[in-house]
Parts: C-alpha cells; sequence; structure tokens
C-alpha cells in the first residue's frame, strides 16, 4: 500500500503540471480472470476511476476496485478485496465515428481473500506487479462529456499467478 | 501556443520519466502471499488430508545432524502418500538448540533444551515431531553386525554400529544406532573398500581390520576374506564399438557355494591391446570399454586372489566412425514394378552409412534433387522436384524409366551422392 500512497501523491503532484486541466470519472464492471497455476477463478469486480490529462491525449488516472463475487475452484474459495493502481492512460485521436484506442501502462496492487475448504487459510494475501492493458472508447451519441469503454488489463503476472480484467465502462469527461 | 505545448510536453515527459523510475524502484514481489496460495491449491488439488514428520532417531548428539522427512498423507490414507520433505515449510521450536534447513535436515548445535520439535506446514496442515537433545558422553562403539568371513571379489557386506552413552546410576541404558555416524575404516584397501556408511566390497583375500570410529571412541572387528571364488564369466552388450564410444562390460562370479554375484566393480579389467580398446579400472567406470583405433582386442577380468582366477575372454571389433556415404531410393530397392491404376506414388530416398545402416529420410530435403535419368521404353513416367511432393512419380502409359536422385549438401561437405532405380509401369 506505500507504492499506491507514492502513486497518489505522484497523481496529485502531476495534476500541477497538466497543461490542460480536463478531469475524468470512470465506472467499470469487471469480470476478472485469475489463475493459480492451472487453476483459474473468475469473481466479478467493480472499479472507479478518476484521471487528469496531462496532455491531449495522455492521461494519468488512479483506480480502485472491489469484489462484487466469489469463485470456487477444488476447494479454493477467492474473493478480489481489493484491486487498486495507477495508470498511464495514451489515446489515439478521435475517428469520425467518435471512437478512440487507448494502451494503459501503470503499476497495480490487488489483495484477495482466499480460503481452503473453510479453513480460512491462508486468508488475505496481495500481490503488486506491472500492469498494462487497452480498449476501445466510443462517444455516447452526440454527447460532449459521455463516453462508454471496453477495456482489458493484466494486472498480475508472476510466481505461476495472474489477474486480468475484461471490463465494460462508462467515462465522464468534466 | 508553441512555447505552452513545448512546456506541456516536458512538463509530460518529466512525470513520465518520474512515473517510470517509481515503478522501476517500487517492482519488486510477493512470493510468500504466492506461495501461500499456491500451497493451499496443492493441498486441495493433491488431496492431501495431513501431514507426517518423522526421522530414523528419536535422540541426537550435539553438533550432529538429523535428516527429518514429511509425508503428505492423500485422501485420508486410502492413497499412497507423498513424501514433500522440499515442499513443507520446516521449523524448530528452539533455533538456539538445533536449526532446520529447507530440506528438513537437522543441525543441533547446543544443549538449550532437553529437545526441540520440529514441525512442518504445508498451507494450513501441520506436523511435528520431538526429538530429544544429548550431550552425553559416548561410552564405547559396539559393532553390531560383522558379516565375516565374506567371500573375494564381492560386494554388498554390511556391517552395523550402536553407541552406548553414559547414563546417571539408575537411569536406564542409553544405546542408539550409530551405523550412520561413525567412520569405517578398513585396515588394509588393496582387500577391502568402504562405500557409504558400513557397505564394504572385497578386491583380494586376507585378513584385516575394520575400525568404526566416532570422536576419539573407536571399535574394531576382523574380517576374513575367503579365496572361495570358482570362477568369472564376463558379458558385453555388443561385440562390435566405435572408435572413441564406450562399451559396458559385466562380470559375473560364481563361488563355492554355487552362488553368483555381479563382481563387475570387484574384478581387475583387462585389454590386450589397451591402444584398441582400453578399459577402465576406476572406481566410478569399472568395466567401461572405450574404443581407441580400428582393430580387435580381448577383454578379460580377474579376480586379484591367491588362486586367480580369470575370466574369459571376449573378442571386440572396434570399428571407425560410420559416416554418410551415399544416398538410396526405397532402401536400396533395384525396381520397381506399379500399375497404371496406382499414380501417383510416392519414393523414399534416405542416407546410407559407410556400414551400410540407413540413416534420415531425406526424400523432401533441400539438398535432394530428383529426374528421369532415361526412359528405357515405353511411354516415360514423371517425377517432381517440387518441395512438398519430392520425389512423387505420376504415369499414365505402361514403359519403363529409370529415376535419379542426388543428394549434395556443401555445408555438410557430404555428397554428391546419387542413387537410381527402375520403375516399370504395366496395365491394370
Amino acid at each position: 500500500m506505500n507504492k499506491l500512497l507514492a502513486f497518489a501523491l505522484l497523481s496529485i503532484f502531476s495534476a500541477g503540471f497538466a497543461s490542460a486541466t480536463e478531469l475524468y470519472g470512470e465506472i467499470n464492471t469487471s469480470y476478472v480472470f485469475s489463475k493459480i497455476g492451472d487453476e483459474k477463478f473468475n469473481p466479478l469486480a467493480l472499479e472507479a476511476r478518476i484521471g487528469i490529462y496531462l496532455e491531449q491525449q495522455v492521461g494519468l488516472e488512479a483506480y480502485y476496485g472491489s469484489g462484487l463475487s466469489d469463485d470456487s475452484q477444488v476447494g479454493i474459495d477467492l474473493s478480489l478485496t481489493t484491486l487498486a493502481g495507477i495508470n498511464l492512460r495514451f489515446e489515439s485521436p478521435e475517428t469520425k465515428d467518435g471512437m478512440k484506442i487507448f494502451v494503459l501502462l501503470g503499476y497495480g496492487m490487488s489483495e484477495w481473500d482466499v480460503d481452503r475448504s473453510g479453513t480460512g487459510e491462508p486468508g488475505k494475501v496481495d500481490f503488486d506487479d506491472f500492469s498494462y492493458g487497452g480498449g476501445l472508447e466510443w462517444r455516447i451519441g452526440t454527447s460532449e462529456n459521455w463516453f462508454v469503454n471496453v477495456r482489458g488489463q493484466s494486472f498480475l503476472n508472476k510466481d505461476d499467478l495472474n489477474l486480468g480484467t475484461g471490463s465494460l465502462g462508462v467515462r465522464y469527461a468534466f | 501556443m508553441h512555447s505552452k505545448f513545448n512546456q506541456s510536453s516536458k512538463n509530460s515527459l518529466f512525470v513520465l520519466t518520474l512515473f517510470s523510475l517509481i515503478l522501476a524502484l517500487t517492482a519488486c514481489g510477493n512470493t510468500e502471499d504466492a506461495q501461500k496460495v499456491k500451497d493451499a491449491l496443492d493441498v486441495n488439488t493433491l488431496d492431501i488430508t495431513s501431514l507426517e514428520v518423522s526421522s530414523p532417531r528419536n535422540i541426537m548428539e550435539i553438533t550432529a545432524t538429523e535428516q527429518f522427512t514429511a509425508m503428505a498423507i492423500i485422501a485420508n490414507g486410502t492413497k499412497d502418500p507423498i513424501n514433500v520433505s522440499n515442499r513443507v515449510k520446516w521449523s524448530s521450536s528452539d533455533t538456539g538448540s538445533a536449526t532446520i534447513n529447507s530440506s528438513g535436515l537437522l543441525t543441533s548445535k547446543a544443549l538449550q533444551t532437553i529437545s526441540v520439535t520440529v514441525s512442518a506446514q504445508l498451507a494450513d496442515l501441520t506436523a511435528s515431531k520431538e526429538i530429544k537433545l544429548s550431550n552425553a558422553p559416548l561410552e564405547r562403539i559396539d559393532i553390531l553386525t560383522n558379516p565375516s568371513p565374506v567371500s573375494v571379489c564381492r560386494g554388498g557386506y554390511q556391517f552395523t554400529a550402536q553407541g552406548k552413552y553414559e547414563t546417571e546410576i539408575g537411569e536406564p541404558e542409553d544405546i542408539r544406532p550409530l551405523t550412520d555416524l561413525v567412520t569405517w575404516a578398513s585396515g588394509d584397501q588393496t582387500l577391502l573398500k568402504f562405500g557409504e556408511t558400513g557397505a564394504f566390497s572385497t578386491y583380494k583375500d586376507g585378513t584385516t581390520t575394520v575400525t568404526a570410529a566416532l570422536n576419539t571412541i573407536e571399535a574394531n572387528a576382523s574380517v576374513t576374506i575367503n579365496d572361495d571364488i570358482d570362477s568369472i564369466a564376463i558379458t558385453a552388450g555388443s561385440d562390435t564399438v566405435n572408435v572413441g564410444s564406450t562399451l559396458s562390460f559385466t562380470a559375473t562370479g560364481t563361488y563355492d557355494d554355487s552362488s553368483t554375484a555381479n563382481i563387475t566393480k570387484n574384478v581387475s579389467w583387462i585389454s590386450d591391446t589397451p591402444g584398441v580398446l582400453s578399459i577402465s579400472n576406476d572406481t566410478a567406470s569399472k568395466g567401461v570399454a572405450t574404443g581407441v583405433s580400428v582393430e580387435m582386442a580381448n577383454i578379460s577380468a580377474t579376480c586379484l586372489s591367491t588362486k586367480a582366477i580369470a575370466s574369459n575372454e571376449v573378442l571386440i571389433s572396434v570399428k571407425a566412425v560410420p559416416v554418410i556415404s551415399g544416398v538410396s531410393i526405397n532402401e536400396g530397392t533395384a525396381s520397381l514394378e506399379f500399375k497404371i491404376a496406382d499414380s501417383p506414388e510416392q519414393l523414399t530416398a534416405r542416407l546410407t552409412k559407410s556400414d551400410t545402416s540407413f540413416d534420415k529420410v531425406v526424400t523432401d530435403d533441400d539438398n535432394i534433387s530428383w529426374s528421369v535419368k532415361r526412359t528405357i521404353s515405353g511411354t516415360a513416367l514423371t517425377v517432381s522436384d517440387t518441395t512438398g511432393s519430392k520425389g512423387e512419380i505420376t504415369f499414365n502409359a505402361v514403359g519403363i524409366t529409370e529415376i535419379e536422385v542426388r543428394y549434395d549438401d556443401k555445408d555438410a561437405n557430404q555428397g554428391p551422392f546419387y542413387d537410381s532405380i527402375e520403375v516399370e509401369i504395366v496395365a491394370n
């Protein structure tokens, strides 16, 4: 969590450099793809994001999410308690149809609650790793501020553990 | 506007650099948590219901080691247990008295407590065993098992030893197995040599003294090695070996009591022409011959006993390393016959070696080309030289055609080699 605090401070610090002061907020519902060894777990999660444009097509965003459901495999119950981190968001120019592509690069932290056969063990475990991803975004109708997007992002890929999400989100540019 | 853009770009670049720097500096793993999750998964995947910890002894000396073993009990013991000694997390209840490494090897350091409890943990499953520590002085060593008299040029013999430790008056005797702890020594290594932990082999007949020692205490035993070998028979896996290649020999001894034993490591091996075929008498590679030059050589073995029993001789032909020497169509077939209705047919090309054996199939190789050499009679068939279908012959009329294949691998300095085959096409 100390790392995330550093990132949060960096975000605030970065805001001071922003040439454009455009802020945005976003809500995502996410299907989680997590893998331990060969076993796959797919709980659901909800994420909130807040970002600021550093450049016209470069944003810095912080996110926080939490699990909406858990999933069980071979007697192991897994829920995602926290998903948090920070991304740099690089956007393409918007097409005539109002679509843009974006790429995400950042660092993320996830906290899992793992329960083996009702023993409560090993309990809460947390991991952090580089994260990356991308997605597509469309302007909703002729709205100035509202966008809908789909994104995929990998948050953890080491020690035989994987965590990623596929998300559907709505973004509002202030 | 221009200057604003530049300033903005610099700001972004600065933030991006700072961001990357922080990511690089803070990037680290959480391997311990990952291991916890994987252990939990393994326990359920393998259906591990409990753990058991064991060690050979229940009491150990100070500054000694004791190997602990952790076994996973599968499905409440309905399936074979699994050794998880290298997977569990080992711990000692008193690291001042004894420490344990990740493989379960306990090392006693000081007598701070009379015992330590060794625990093994895998996920939330744990098991433990208590082992007593003792600094009682060793009073004497007793050699328990002495297989003497033993046969000459034979292995598989075993000594065992135990130790009696000092106890207070009224306390029960403190006797502990010491076979693995004592140092075993032979009075005459030309007669008898020790392997691991009291196991020994013999090489000559006679009598020698064996010593088991721990610290300053030792025990002695006399071993008599009888010259009771009747015959030695040696065999090899092949009667040929290439220059530079090895060939293993086996020696079997027959004794007075009609028993037989593999004595490959106990005899002395002899080559009558070491310049052609050498044979090793080193401990690790005894009985392994190596081809040196092209010729024939005899191998024999002898037991260095008074009777000097020698084995039979085995004649080995040492050959040159075969090299690629040609190419052949359909493994040397001179001619083939097909009916018109059989079209198309596939011919196969293989490389051949100087020892007449076949090497790899090269039908569709880049270095091979197929062609019609000549039409002997009737209508010629066609042969493909196109990659993917090389060597495929197509025909629609009777006739006899000679097909040629050419192999030339300039990179490997192999070739050009040629072979041909007559293919006769007959009516259906």
